[in-house]
């Protein structure tokens, strides 16, 4: 079983993201999915994916999800005190024989990382709305992580958010690391990402080459 | 002298989940009380009274303590709490005690202050100063929960603890008794949007 961290700022896209790769990995990977959600102050973000994601397209069971609410500290909960989302991993395990659980932090600032205990493989989810000075200016978050995913390209031309800039400055803090430029709105860029994840499962042997 | 080990066990950034929990501030700061009457309240009838109070019992009878004190809680959040910081202290691996190993193994409820008295007696801790030990703990958490809510400042937190710890006296049976945390706990179980889970 492989952990996936999916971490980065409010709204940039992350739980957008889980419904996708789950979707991907469930329907054309035919893999198991777990999905542990980390929300801030509610349950708003377990409660979308429980309906995207079990109700609607029914692409997981029930037991496949549970919810967080961390309070003020997302970094916390992911990190420094991660036994929270330990016991949640424990809870989702038990029973269920997952291939792939996706671990959602709670919208947080570039500086948030995943415990190496929690996460096996972490995605920062950053988005153009935001403007192009990241991932220039750095954070650990951004730094450390194996895959950055910068999402809302369609939005580029509205904020005046260089993508080239933004790919520069990528390959710059984070030389031989991947990162993607993607539209989960539009479909743009999520070929690549397929590939970049296919290409990890493949080496964590979840998937054949 | 004092081990060191206590620090440890007693530092507000040990990994067993205490920032998630409030102990009732959030639910009180939400609804107009005065917050530093409401900590010295609960600091007095439920943490001396009760998880402080525990612990003396905790050294000699793990078993009763826990279902005591486990008793003794009664809204659902109050009891997860406590439960959840247990379990996770007994994760932990920082003290060899049977009890605490039966605990990791999920055949006892294992509830927060029965876990600190057993991994305080294992690591030679005097009874006394694990009960202090335990009250600071909770006493901060208390305190940096209402911090974090804007319900005071921080210089005022740490004049609230201080003030608190110059008066308080560990020598008290056993006898938790909070109606109004009760109550509070329970209409912070239906609160959509908040800091804290207790």
């Amino acid at each position: 079983m492989i952990k996936i961290g999916v971490l980065g700022p409010v709204g940039s896209g992350k739980t957008s993201l889980i419904e996708f790769l789950t979707k991907y990995l469930v329907k054309e990977e035919g893999l198991k999915v777990g999905i542990i959600t980390n929300d801030v102050v509610s349950s708003h973000d377990a409660i979308r994916v429980y309906e995207d994601l079990v109700l609607k397209e029914k692409v997981i069971g029930r037991e496949n999800l549970l919810g967080l609410v961390t309070g003020g500290c997302p970094h916390t909960a992911i990190r420094e005190d991660p036994s929270m989302n330990l016991r949640a991993l424990e809870t989702l395990s038990r029973g269920t024989n997952l291939d792939v659980v996706l671990i959602e932090s709670g919208g947080d600032n570039v500086m948030s990382t995943f415990s190496p205990l929690l996460a096996d493989y972490t995605i920062f989810v950053l988005d153009t709305a935001a403007g192009d000075k990241y991932p220039g200016k750095g954070g650990l978050g951004i730094i450390e992580s194996d895959l950055l995913v910068i999402n809302k390209i369609d939005l580029a031309p509205y904020v005046n958010a260089d993508l080239n800039k933004m790919k520069l400055d990528a390959m710059k803090i984070r030389p031989n690391k991947p990162t993607v430029f993607i539209s989960l709105k539009t479909g743009e860029g999520l070929d690549e990402l397929k590939r970049v994840i296919k290409e990890e499962l493949i080496l964590e042997g979840l998937l054949k080459g | 002298m004092i081990t060191p080990k206590a620090f440890q066990l007693f530092d507000s950034s040990l990994p067993i989940g205490s920032f998630t929990h409030s102990l009732g501030v959030e639910e009180a700061y939400m609804r107009g009380y005065e917050i530093k009457s409401f900590i010295r309240d609960i600091f007095e009838n439920v943490i001396l009274r009760g998880d402080v109070a525990i612990i003396k019992i905790a050294y000699e009878n793990p078993a009763k303590a826990d279902e005591l004190l486990y008793a003794s809680k009664l809204p659902k959040e109050i009891k997860n709490a406590s439960i959840y910081m247990g379990v996770s202290l007994a994760n932990l691996n920082i003290c060899h005690d049977e009890y605490v190993k039966e605990v990791r193994k999920g055949l006892r409820k294992g509830t927060y202050p029965v876990i600190v008295a057993r991994c305080c007696k294992s690591l030679g801790i005097r009874v006394e100063d694990c009960m202090a030990g335990l009250a600071y703990s909770e006493l901060a958490q208390m305190v940096f929960s209402a911090v974090r809510l804007r319900a005071i400042d921080f210089i005022e937190g740490q004049k609230l603890i201080a003030e608190i710890l110059d008066n308080f006296t560990i020598n008290v049976e056993f006898e938790p008794f909070s109606p109004i945390l009760d109550i509070l706990s329970k209409l912070h179980e239906n609160r959509e949007v908040k800091v804290f889970m207790s």
